[in-house]
């Protein structure tokens, strides 16, 4: 009889890391030390696994991860185990040979194939996001993968030149050793090249050293080389221009890498092995760059956004360990900035040395130049101890008491000095204004803080995994994957993004149309004919369900001046990154039983092909009479259900291959360079080998710099100043030239 | 223990008071009266005019730091963890935790104002070429500028109902006829009856002494023989780095309704923090000090503390006036000089009165810190990071979550070694150092802190073992908050070494 009743592949969402050394990442997992709790956390090596040449995996055990060998960064690339649901309809449980022979499969390592099959539908868009132009999709669909062996994942694209394919990794099916080993597969995402177009090499790149870059992209079939965002016929990506060029329009140089993303989909048909596929499971794969600073984590990550869709933005009696982890990811990140200069400080006397979001807030709104915090306490070693201290006395202390600390997701727009001061500060989320936590997060701390002292315990699965526990399912960390495969490693304050441009989650959030991930404009209109009345494509969809989408910003324009309303965008506007702007109608659709309705206002007005500036709509209570004027455009909406309902995967409409990398930097080097520590320090690091000075301030060395002199050169000129790393170094040797960082230093091994 | 010569208040209290002013009268006197009588010149024997004024600030220093420690006290003693008698649904049992949150809430709102106030009076002596003053008398503690003696007491009725009174304005409870409000009718009654079996003598109001300093500053022939010291701008405390950003309702309301949001209690901690520049700037930082701690402008926008706590109280009275609304925690707790000392707020508890002895630790390492800081130069801030003074005032700010911790575990912990004989628990006894003041040398000052963590590493060391050996309901938490503690003091300690090097 067959017990199998639906198949699951764990970890439904699975990051892989580029690296070109042939042995891939040993398996991790981070722990905070009991006797250390304020240090790093230790990167404690779990059982690996080793692929054999005939496709078996043998368990070995290493006493610490060394990230880096002499031929280049490790990659990771992650297992992925098939689970199934049983009789009880309650618990996942391993697949194994055994389970298949037990459900009626007459089945072995040999013939297993002939059941089960797996595809592999994986993409690079980047260069498609930026042309529209369908030759320009990297792609590679891999279908029916019935043997052991390592499959190709060779990219085709018709811009490429002919014959020319890049690899973006294999995908392996795993021989079962025995019949209690869980079926599984392992994605080996590819080496992290970069390659280039066959146009004649400028000056730059000549300078630069490019000509050793595989030419593979024929400039004279496509238009990737010399494209600019200056004439973008759709909403560009934001920030835009990210992208190697050069000349006053920042024409591209026909740069691109080999990162991806897309899903696998296992099929196990019957066990009288009738070509039907009866079971189907998808899984959620992207090939990103390293985690250059292993031992941390960032503040807000994947599976905050991703708890925020399944379980609400309300956080249900929260323990103090849920805060203490969000307050630990703080000053994880904390550490490896230097706040000093993104909080604006001058830097030897020199204003606006680098860019901040001092910068960003008066670039982007023209709010009054002026550091965030005083200058004299935001020292890195200054900041750290003060948020230590809070970590260090939540538990004993029981409660937490600084929810009113935290920034509200409308609160984006109050760029008053109280405003910009707080939590978390000096950082930058997905909508390009100052971070804040998802709303749950937000919940999370407060509740903590109501509740005083906790009741809730954990229990753990005695066996298998809930059928309805998602976040363990999300969190699941198979044999031989290291703690950075999950999507607690991932940074989702995405502007654009290191592993996704997790935004593009969000575009397809109602059925009828799909939104530009960056700002509130209609990218399509796919409602039949009738319905589109009219098209609203191109169109701002300003308010939807009795919320608007955006808000307005204010600030100081001189010292004293108050807080007024900043000539920022058109009408004052600001956008609302969509996750939090949407976090409570997307989990309700995820609920709810029929189908999920909302009003939605669009603006008349429609994208000129310049600006992507949203506008604002003030009043509630004159949309109506927007509407009766011609001003307005209603239309109802679906939300779309972001996961198939009682699985962790995602919708089958909700996001394509090649969707979550597509708004990255192209090629991703390029983030590395522009995008300085008020993101993602935790990720990508820039205050390293920190120390106390004579004074009892910090002193340490930037990232990317060069040379490790225990001085901070600011990236103030980018790609530019010769003491840091430039694009072309990075093109060219990024495994060598980026360093891995553990316990605050330059280190390529946890021990 | 720390003294402060309180004679000389005698002048200030004669100066007001042909008036007799027993508990719950009326001073008949108006506000132009009052001001009459506070002639800018007029001083007692042993002081000119501007070591008067010094003394003036000082003790309104030592007044607000004890207010503050007092309302620390009586916040930490609240826990959710303890429902009153009598409250048994569950939805009795939510209302009853989401109240107990707000009135803790507002009493800390309190205590940091008082905060702010007591760092304000500090600017006012660093500006006028004074000494500061961070110390206070060691609890209880009379003074008559106070009604009643200053206790570290648990959140009861009684405590609530001193407040409320020690924090009134004149007639509060009066209308323009004379008449007691019938508003507060009940909530007069209660209080009039617990306040009856304490001692009722009380001075007058603790806003004389900004009468009286107002009256000097703003006397031109006074202020002829005041220096003014404006270069001590970069050394006085800011809004920036101390406020933390409670200021005009910015923090405690995000979560509210528009309606409760227009609601008294709605008020968030305003902390004031003023740096002077100039005679102009004194008089103002007083008059916002003055007008914040007494009721003279009381409105819902603005509530008094004194409004605060009257609301409080009003709410607290629906529970019954026989309610205790915590554990057994003792008055005034101290850490006797003989084990065989059996009073009642006595900690003869040995673990006990380790995590006392870390708490008056650390409280000692906040107040030298925050000495430290009015020592140490913002770079004028503009350029930050060339004195540790950012360490200093995070540091500060990190022994203020310490002894928020130390208080939480003290109020868990016994007085008494018999347990069953004793269910008294204890909380942080806030005992003044012998000294408060700083070496005159940096580096000296530095091995000060030094001496003060290393102490205190000693006594964590200490108790880690006897959690390792004993064990206990909380033995893990408090490890992990000890194994902490000492992690950052060693990195402090680190720090300190490399400042000191040279």
């Amino acid at each position: 009889m067959n017990k199998i009743k639906e198949l699951r592949i764990l970890p439904p969402i699975a990051i892989g890391r580029l690296g070109e050394a042939a042995q891939p990442l040993e398996a991790y997992t981070l722990n905070v030390s009991d006797e250390k709790p304020l240090d790093y956390r230790e990167i404690h090596p779990l059982t690996s696994l080793e692929v054999n040449e005939n496709g078996e995996v043998s368990p070995f055990q290493v006493d610490e991860i060394v990230f880096r060998t002499d031929v280049g960064i490790k990659p990771v690339a992650p297992f992925l185990e098939l689970y199934y649901v049983g009789e009880d309809n309650t618990r996942l449980y391993p697949l194994t040979l055994n389970v298949l022979k037990d459900s009626g499969y007459d089945v072995s390592a040999e013939n297993l194939h002939e059941y089960l099959s797996w595809d592999i539908d994986v993409a690079n868009h980047k260069i498609y996001r930026r042309t529209q132009k369908e030759d320009d999709k990297i792609e590679c669909c891999l279908k029916n993968v019935r043997d052991y062996n390592a499959n190709p994942l060779d990219g085709h694209c018709n811009n490429f030149i002919e014959g020319k394919t890049i690899s973006l990794g294999t995908f392996q099916s795993i021989r079962p050793k025995s019949e209690d080993e869980v079926i599984r597969a392992r994605f080996t995402p590819a080496h992290g090249k970069v390659y280039r177009s066959n146009k004649k090499l400028s000056a730059k790149e000549k300078k630069g050293g490019l000509g050793i870059i595989e030419e593979v992209y024929d400039a004279e079939k496509g238009t990737w080389a010399g494209y600019t965002d200056a004439d973008s016929t759709v909403p560009t990506t934001n920030p835009g221009y990210i992208y190697y060029g050069d000349g006053s329009n920042w024409n591209s140089l026909g740069y691109f890498d080999d990162a991806c993303d897309g899903f696998v989909y296992v099929n196990l048909s019957s066990p009288d092995a009738s070509k039907e596929s009866n079971l189907k499971a998808k899984g959620h794969i992207v090939a990103g760059p390293p985690d250059f600073a292993p031992d941390s984590l960032p503040v807000r990550v994947v599976i905050d956004e991703l708890e925020q869709i399944l379980l609400g933005t309300e956080a249900d009696k929260p323990e103090i360990t849920e805060v203490e982890e969000i307050v630990r990811r703080s000053f994880e990140t904390v550490r490896l900035m230097n706040t000093s200069i993104m909080n604006g400080n001058k830097v030897e006397g020199k204003e606006s040395g680098a860019s901040t979001m001092v910068r960003q807030d008066t670039n982007d709104t023209q709010r009054m130049y002026q550091p965030i915090m005083a200058t004299s306490i935001v020292d890195n070693l200054a900041l750290l101890a003060l948020h230590e201290r809070v970590y260090n006395g939540l538990g004993a202390g029981k409660s937490a008491w600084f929810g009113e600390l935290l920034r509200r997701p409308e609160e984006i727009g109050d760029l008053s000095d109280e405003g910009r001061r707080k939590m978390p500060a000096l950082m930058r989320g997905a909508d390009a204004r100052a971070l804040t936590l998802t709303r749950r997060q937000i919940d999370t701390v407060f509740k903590a803080g109501e509740e005083m002292r906790f009741d809730k315990v954990m229990l753990k699965a005695a066996l298998g995994i809930a059928k309805d526990d998602s976040v363990s399912q999300l969190l699941y960390q198979a044999e031989g994957n290291p703690y950075s495969v999950l999507p607690r490693s991932a940074i989702s304050n995405c502007f654009p993004g290191l592993e996704y441009d997790f935004r593009n989650l969000w575009r397809r959030s109602f059925k009828e149309i799909v939104l530009v991930e960056n700002t509130n404009i209609v990218l399509e209109d796919n409602r039949d004919a009738k319905a589109q009345n009219p098209d609203l494509k191109f169109r701002f969809l300003v308010w939807v369900h009795e919320k608007q989408t955006m808000v307005s910003a204010a600030g100081p324009v001189y010292p004293n001046s108050g807080n007024r309303a900043l000539p920022s965008s058109r009408d004052n506007a600001l956008f609302m990154e969509w996750s939090n702007n949407l976090a409570t109608i997307i989990h309700k659709a995820q609920k709810s039983e029929e189908p999920f309705l909302v009003d939605a206002y669009f603006t008349n007005e429609k994208y000129n092909g310049k600006n992507i500036d949203p506008v604002y709509i003030p009043e509630e209570g004159k949309l109506q009479e927007l509407v009766d004027a011609g001003k307005l455009h209603k239309a109802t909406l679906t939300v779309q259900k972001f996961f198939i309902p009682e699985t962790t995967e995602y919708s089958d409409s909700l996001i394509h291959p090649g969707e979550m990398t597509q708004g990255l930097c192209a090629p991703w080097q390029n983030d590395f360079i522009e995008c300085a520590c008020y993101y993602w320090a935790a990720s990508r690091p820039d205050y390293i080998n920190v120390e106390a000075d004579e004074n009892g301030a910090s002193k340490g060395d930037n990232w990317i710099s060069k040379e490790r002199t225990g001085t901070y050169p600011p990236s103030a000129n980018i790609g530019e100043n010769p003491e840091l790393l430039t694009y072309e170094d990075l093109f060219k040797n990024w495994q060598n030239e980026l360093k891995f960082i553990i316990k605050g230093k330059d280190e390529d091994a946890s021990a | 223990m720390f003294n402060i010569d309180l004679r000389h208040l005698e002048f200030l209290v004669r100066e007001q008071a042909n008036q007799e002013r027993s508990i719950f009268s009326v001073l008949k006197n108006s506000k132009e009266e009052l001001e009459i009588l506070s002639t800018a010149k007029n001083i007692p024997p042993e002081f000119n005019v501007r070591g008067y004024l010094n003394y003036l600030l000082s003790i309104d220093a030592m007044l607000e730091h004890s207010l503050m420690v007092q309302y620390l006290y009586t916040a930490y003693s609240m826990d959710n963890s303890f429902i009153p008698e009598g409250i048994t649904t569950p939805e009795e049992i939510a209302i009853y935790k989401k109240r107990l949150f707000k009135w803790k809430e507002l009493i800390l709102g309190i205590a940091k104002e008082e905060m702010g106030h007591f760092i304000s009076v500090q600017n006012l002596l660093r500006f006028l070429g004074s000494a500061l003053n961070f110390g206070r008398q060691d609890f209880p503690w009379n003074s008559q500028l106070h009604p009643f003696p200053f206790e570290l007491e648990p959140f009861s009725f009684k405590a609530i109902a001193k407040y409320v009174y020690a924090e009134s304005p004149q007639g509060w409870y009066e209308n323009e006829n004379g008449e007691v409000k019938k508003d507060d009718l009940a909530a007069h009654a209660l209080i009039v009856e617990i306040l009856s079996q304490e001692s009722g003598e009380i001075g007058v109001p603790v806003g004389v002494i900004f009468e009286k300093a107002l009256a000097i500053l703003k006397d031109d022939a006074c202020a002829e023989e005041l220096t003014f010291h404006p270069s001590t701008y970069p050394c006085q405390a800011k809004f920036d780095e101390w406020g933390r950003g409670y200021k005009d309702g910015q923090r405690g309301r995000s979560r509210m309704t528009e309606a409760d949001k227009n609601k008294f209690d709605a008020r968030t901690p305003d902390v004031l923090v003023e740096p002077l520049q100039t005679r102009y700037d004194a008089i103002a930082a007083l008059e916002e000090i003055a007008e914040q701690g007494e009721a003279t402008n009381d409105t819902d926008e603005n509530p008094s503390h004194f409004r605060r706590f009257l609301e409080a109280f009003k709410e607290m009275m629906e529970y019954g006036d026989n309610t205790v609304f915590t554990k057994n925690i003792v008055t005034n707790p101290f850490i006797p000089s003989n084990e065989n000392d059996t009073r009642d707020n006595a900690i003869t508890n040995v673990t006990t009165q380790k995590w006392a002895n870390l708490s008056n630790v650390r409280y000692k390492l906040l107040l030298s810190l925050l000495t430290h800081s009015f020592l140490l130069d913002d770079g004028a801030n503009k350029t930050g990071n060339n004195s540790p003074r950012g360490l200093i005032i995070n540091s500060t700010f990190g022994e203020m979550y310490n002894l928020r911790t130390l208080s939480t575990i003290l109020t868990d912990a016994p007085v008494k070694e018999d347990t069953h004989a004793s269910d008294l628990k204890a909380g942080a006894p806030f005992t003044m150092p012998h000294n408060l003041d700083l070496p005159m040398d940096e580096h000296s000052r530095w091995a000060a802190h030094k001496d003060d963590v290393e102490a205190s590493i000693k006594i964590t060391d200490d108790l880690l073992a006897d959690l390792n050996m004993s064990g206990g309901s909380n033995a893990e938490t408090y490890k992990r908050y000890l194994y902490g503690l000492k992690e950052a003091d060693l990195k402090f300690l680190d720090t300190i070494a490399k400042l000191t090097q040279a």
